[in-house]
């Protein structure tokens, strides 16, 4: 399995909020074991896909010269299950950015209704070599396609 | 996994022709089981093999800075099924080319006879190095060729009885039907995400899903409605296995986050065969068309018509 847990961003104001979609198949890997006969995306994977997308967030918001990793997440609240053919609606919103660090709160949406939130997602922030930068920046791009919601 | 559907090849006249070999072993991804414990390697997916063949006789004509994505595809058509531990010989020949598409065909043979026969494909020919660095790609075709290889024996023992305790992996490849109020009409949703395996190797540089996922999504919704309408029936015993998919065309790349919904009609149905077109829309956007015909087989009529 990769592990590109969101697929794409079709929404983004730089520094401050951004919307990202993660499509669930039957044939991801995470529902094998999880669970058998009641295949659900196990809610930390959940957590993942939105601190990605937060990460995507903060180095594109800072054009590349930071790349963002998490250390601390606040508040967690499950309120759902996302199954092979949901759409997860992924929203990012930036709380506080600068140079050292940035937090973010985020949510995660099926069809207009919230099945997971987050209070606050805390990152610090490493500055990227200058060579790597253009690599980290094709890379991001890619993730971008920007179609109407 | 890798979605590296050629194992070796043994002759290739760039631009001509090309042969090769595929093993199928109990680790590949795509099996699946049409009646229950006779598991044997996708109808479907194994077109990848013999167009991935194909494509490196263009490869290597146009010096690796084309590669070639199937559009559209006159008939496609299955003749025997394949289990593990088969050893596959894979013929390609390019009839035609120009400069934006080549125009090929392509089987897949088993002890001689044929498995699969792809008839006038049509290939849109890419740039490269959007798709991959040219330089992963010569490395891979330096892996594969052994010049002169023996191609696979004819005389191959199928007369396999499987172990109970084998299981496959279950593939799903629709996520989720929808019931249509007409009852000649079915709904599928396959969700494209970037954690699938396939990614990896098509393509490194620009995801795209692989035509024949797209076609395999479009078979499993019409087999969907043909099962429940054998069942409706009362010939529970009978199940539709893919005969030939024809009239295949592709319309636009799809890629992660999309969401592929397949709508399948059945325009004929009896005890023995049932035809239905399908059409694949993203975004409400036509992504691709095929008519595809199934015949209704018992168990035994099964083994002796595909695994003989």
């Amino acid at each position: 399995m990769r592990f590109y847990l969101f697929d794409r961003v079709i929404d983004f104001i730089p520094g401050e909020s951004s919307i990202g979609i993660k499509n669930i198949s039957s044939e991801e890997d995470f529902l094998i074991e999880h669970y058998d006969r009641l295949p659900v995306m196990p809610s930390p994977l959940i957590v993942e896909a939105l601190a990605q997308l937060g990460g995507w967030t903060i180095t594109t918001s800072n054009d590349y010269k930071y790349l963002a990793v998490m250390v601390m997440i606040k508040d967690i609240e499950i309120t759902g299950n996302a199954v092979p053919g949901d759409q997860l609606t992924l929203n990012i919103k930036i709380e506080n950015i600068n140079e050292y660090g940035a937090t973010i709160s985020a949510e995660a949406v099926i069809n207009d209704s919230s099945i997971l939130k987050i209070g606050n997602l805390t990152y610090v922030l490493y500055e990227l070599p200058a060579k790597d930068r253009e690599e980290v920046k094709v890379k991001y791009t890619k993730l971008n396609k920007m179609v109407s919601a | 996994m890798r979605f590296l559907m050629v194992d070796k090849i043994c002759e290739i006249n760039p631009g001509k022709s090309v042969k090769g070999i595929k093993n199928i072993s109990w680790d590949d991804y795509f099996l699946e089981e049409i009646f229950p414990n006779i598991p044997v390697y996708s109808p479907v997916i194994i077109a990848e093999a013999a167009a991935q063949l194909v494509s490196w006789a263009i490869i290597k004509e146009r010096d690796y800075t084309v590669k070639p994505v199937i559009t559209i595809v006159d008939t496609y058509t299955c003749g025997k099924h394949i289990m593990p531990g088969d050893q596959l010989q894979l013929e390609g020949e390019i009839e035609s080319f120009s400069e934006e598409s080549a125009l090929c065909n392509g089987r897949v043979l088993i002890n001689g006879k044929i498995a699969l026969e792809l008839n006038h494909a049509v290939c849109y020919l890419y740039p490269l190095n959007e798709l991959d660095p040219p330089e992963r790609i010569k490395t891979q075709f330096k892996n594969l060729y052994s010049e002169g290889y023996p191609l696979p024996k004819k005389e191959l023992n199928r007369n396999i009885t499987f172990r109970e305790e084998i299981k496959i992996r279950k593939r799903k490849a629709i996520d989720r039907f929808i019931t249509d109020e007409d009852p000649e009409k079915i709904t599928g949703i396959k969700n494209i995400t970037s954690t699938e395996d396939y990614f990896n190797d098509h393509f490194s540089l620009r995801p795209i899903l692989p035509g024949v996922l797209t076609i395999e999504a479009m078979v499993e919704t019409a087999k969907k409605l043909a099962e429940k309408k054998l069942i409706e029936q009362g010939l529970t015993d009978l199940k539709p296995v893919l005969k030939n998919c024809s009239k295949i065309k592709m319309r636009r790349f799809i890629e992660p986050g999309d969401q592929l919904i397949t709508e399948a009609k059945n325009t004929e149905f009896s005890d023995e065969k049932s035809l239905f077109k399908t059409l694949g829309t993203v975004n409400s956007k036509r992504a691709a068309t095929i008519t595809i015909e199934f015949e209704h087989l018992t168990v035994e009529n099964y083994k002796k018509a595909y695994l003989s």
